[in-house]
């Protein structure tokens, strides 16, 4: 997991996956919501619309109503108009008689044309008033209105604000009599009453003048006053939102009746609708809230759901990515589940592949130490090579990148010159594959020998973009051809010091001895000495031989003759050099006995006979050379070329030589020293060492 | 030319080769007045012998001659080399004297000696070097 942090840390493109679910569910809530929204709002026109007819409905009602009390006045009033107390002008009887019909009720007023009270019901007969109190009825009348309800005005009669419904009587097409019944507004107040209105309703009934006649609610404190122009000035029309009376907000509707100037008002406080509409608002945002907390909850529940695997699933890729395992119990996701069993195959694909690629490189790792070669790489536009951890190994140097320059300072200052021309010929060149061989020194100083063989890849225009190639210690190899160069010139130089002694053999013989058979005879038997001393070298590796096998072979020919010859002396070895000397010398002493010593008569005996004692890191070899039962020898006449080989092999060998040419017999005694057998091993080093510095 | 009653100083190592190098400067008319089959007797006898001219073996039982070359070169005393190996074996810095190559013949220790002892004709050295 913590993997998988790291790798999401990044912040990748896109959307997480809750906010794309949040996206799909406000995409269906909203409109959702839209539509709600819209239907609560419709519901609240509806409720408005429904109050605002049933505020139309109780208007129109009170102005029937109104209309019906008016019509039930005018009844009263056209009854009266036909009475013959009035058509006789009997005004005392038509008094009691208007004063009957009224049942108590209000009172009856008659004018004549001019607007004088002939009757008024409401003071006893003859008190009445002298003029009418509302002269505008009577105005009207004159007009030629048959009906008219008066505003309101203050009875001179009654002394309070009253109004009338007055009906004219005409006599002869003349205006001759105004019959009205006043009323006063409580009557109005009473009617109101009756209407039965919602308890926040208010009704309201004012005057062509704007004085209000009655009010469903404070109704004594309110009558007779004006009625702002607000409500006054309003044409009868649908509802309208204004203010009332008491600066409260009101939706309110008017109505005219058709009888009189009057309105008719009613109206109710705007809270009470607006607080309905604020409660459908709040109910709505509510939802919306609610509705938004439950997405975006449940959005985040089912995008857990997806993001929960899918974290899985991304850690498994990052746990893949750094060949770690990874154990993913299956999720409820499917998709997310095949992406684990994908994974899953791409890691077991992953394991085997690289299992084999590891086998191979561990081949080639394998192959590179067994024969020691290092293969390297270098770009050459970017100047860096890049070495194999053999190569490195080779050249002794850390693992650091390494530029043309780093690759020539582990080349020998003898050979870098040459190499980086080589190198430069190679990068500039028309080669495909080089071959060079040069030394390095590595940085602890040791100096080997590499061959350096190569391939070179070019670009389009023939440059060189890469080459690879690997670095072969080939310091053996070199070793052994220079040593073989030196057994070469070596053995040249033997042979050539062999055919050397061989030419001295030949001159030597040939100056003793002119004549030709005796020539051959004799140079026949030394080379044929040396010959049998050169295979006894060959047989002991040419380090030496044991003095016994030297004497017995020097001595072949006589033995084999059954000659008595005894040798007899203590195990040692002569080294090489010594060997051919000293074979050269017993030959030249048997040949000397042949002629004319022991071995020149059948009895003859020789016995050659030597101690060998250690001094230091020497053995002495005291040697003697006895013959016996010989002929007399006289003395020699000259030094012969015997003597003289004699002499200088044995100061060759730094050895004392002794010769007593005795009567019974020569006598000889050789005194010289050979390494210590232990000494053996270091000896021929030092001399080959000094051989090879003089074969330079 | 002649080389007649020419001192010679020889080192050789090798018995038989001394003795028939002994023999060949003795048919030159030359006079072996000195010799010598080890270093460090040869050394000695360079430094100290009166000769006129010195035949080097330049391989001496494994030890090699150039300090006696170098002190004769020193002395003033012509040398001549003999060897098996050829010219590359000489002591540094006296290769181009002159060399005779093993096995050689009468004539050209003849001509050597001459080229030695700046009595050649022009020639220093042997054919064969």
């Amino acid at each position: 997991m913590r993997g998988a942090s790291d790798e999401i840390s990044g912040k990748p493109p896109g959307w997480p996956a809750a906010l794309h679910l949040l996206l799909f569910a406000l995409l269906i809530a909203v409109p959702l919501l839209l539509v709600m929204g819209a239907l609560l709002i419709r519901a609240t026109e509806l409720e408005r619309e429904r109050v605002e007819s049933r505020i139309v409905q109780a208007v129109e009602a009170i102005v029937g109503e109104l209309e019906r009390d008016m019509d039930r006045h005018l009844s009263v009033l056209r009854t009266l108009a036909t009475s013959s107390a009035l058509a006789a002008e009997d005004w005392p009887a038509f008094h009691e008689q208007a004063k009957a019909g009224l049942a108590g009720r209000a009172y009856i007023v008659l004018l004549d044309a001019a607007g004088r009270q002939i009757v008024n019901t409401y003071l006893p007969y003859g008190q009445a008033p002298s003029i009418t109190g509302d002269p505008q009825t009577l105005k009207r009348m004159r007009d030629g209105q048959r009906v008219v309800v008066s505003n309101l005005f203050v009875s001179l009669a009654v002394k309070e604000a009253v109004y009338n419904i007055s009906v004219p009587i005409h006599r002869a097409g003349e205006l001759r009599f105004v019959l009205s019944i006043g009323l006063t507004p409580n009557d109005l107040y009473q009617l109101l009453q009756a209407q039965k209105l919602q308890p926040d309703w208010t009704a309201l009934v004012w005057d062509g003048n704007g004085m209000i006649l009655a009010r469903s609610r404070d109704h004594a404190r309110i009558v007779g006053t004006a009625i702002g122009s607000h409500l006054r000035d309003r044409q009868p029309s649908m509802v309208f939102r204004t203010t009332n009376i008491d600066g409260l907000e009101v939706l309110a509707a008017v109505r005219a009746s058709g009888m009189s100037d009057w309105r008719v008002g009613v109206y109710f406080t705007a809270s009470v609708i607006d607080g309905h509409l604020r409660d459908s608002l709040l109910v709505w945002v509510g939802m919306i809230l609610a509705a938004a907390a439950t997405v975006a909850a449940l959005a985040l529940f089912f995008g857990r759901r997806l993001t929960k695997p899918l974290a899985e699933v991304i850690a498994a890729a990052g746990a893949l990515g750094r060949r770690q395992a990874f154990d993913i119990r299956p999720s409820r996701l499917r998709e997310a589940n095949a992406v684990v069993a994908a994974l899953q195959g791409a890691a077991r694909e992953l394991d085997r592949s690289s299992a084999a690629l590891r086998d191979s490189e561990e081949r080639l790792r394998t192959a590179a130490e067994a024969a020691d070669f290092g293969p390297h790489e270098y770009d050459v536009a970017a100047d860096r090579s890049f070495r194999s951890p053999q190569m490195r190994r080779l050249l002794g140097v850390g693992e650091s990148p390494a530029s043309f320059e780093d690759g020539l300072a582990s080349v020998h200052p003898d050979d870098r010159g040459h190499v980086r021309l080589r190198k430069q010929q190679i990068i500039s060149g028309p080669e495909e594959r080089y071959e060079l061989e040069y030394r390095i020194r590595r940085p602890d100083g040791d100096v080997r020998w590499v061959m350096d063989r190569g391939q070179v890849s070019r670009d389009g225009h023939g440059k060189a973009s890469r080459i690879v190639g690997v670095l072969l210690d080939i310091s053996r190899l070199k070793e052994a051809e220079a040593r073989q160069r030196l057994l070469f010139d070596e053995l040249n130089h033997r042979v050539k010091n062999t055919l050397a002694i061989v030419q001295a053999l030949a001159d030597q013989t040939l100056r003793a001895n002119p004549d030709r058979t005796v020539f051959t005879r004799e140079f026949g038997g030394r080379l044929a000495s040396l010959a049998r001393a050169h295979d006894l070298l060959t047989q002991e590796s040419r380090r030496g031989a044991p003095l016994q096998e030297i004497l017995a072979t020097a001595m072949a020919p006589f033995i084999n003759e059954g000659r008595s010859i005894r040798i007899q002396g203590a195990a040692v070895t002569v080294p090489a050099s010594a060997t051919i000397t000293l074979s050269l010398m017993l030959h030249e002493l048997a040949s000397n006995a042949a002629k004319y010593g022991a071995l020149s008569v059948a009895e003859g005996r020789i016995r050659i006979e030597w101690t060998a004692t250690s001094a230091g890191s020497f053995v002495v070899i005291d040697m003697e050379w006895v013959e016996e039962n010989g002929p007399t020898v006289a003395p020699a006449p000259r030094q012969g070329f015997g003597s003289r080989l004699l002499a200088a092999s044995a100061a060759q060998i730094n050895g004392e030589l002794t010769v007593d040419h005795a009567p019974v017999g020569l006598r000889c005694r050789l005194c010289f020293r050979v390494p210590l057998p232990d000494a053996d091993q270091a000896q021929p080093h030092e001399e080959q060492a000094s051989k090879s510095s003089a074969g330079r | 030319m002649t080389l007649e009653g020419v001192r010679v100083f020889v080192v050789e190592d090798e018995a038989l080769l001394l003795l028939t190098m002994q023999d060949h400067l003795a048919d030159l008319g030359c006079n072996v007045t000195a010799q010598a089959q080890h270093l460090d007797d040869a050394l000695r006898k360079a430094r100290d012998l009166d000769f006129d001219v010195a035949v080097l073996d330049v391989n001496l039982a494994g030890r090699r001659i150039d300090p006696v070359a170098e002190a004769l070169a020193g002395r003033g005393i012509p040398f001549l080399f003999v060897t098996g190996y050829g010219r590359t074996s000489l002591p540094p810095g006296l290769q181009d004297r002159v060399v005779i190559t093993k096995p050689y013949d009468a004539a050209s220790l003849r001509t050597g000696l001459l080229g030695t002892l700046g009595r050649g004709e022009g020639t220093a050295g042997s054919p064969l070097a």
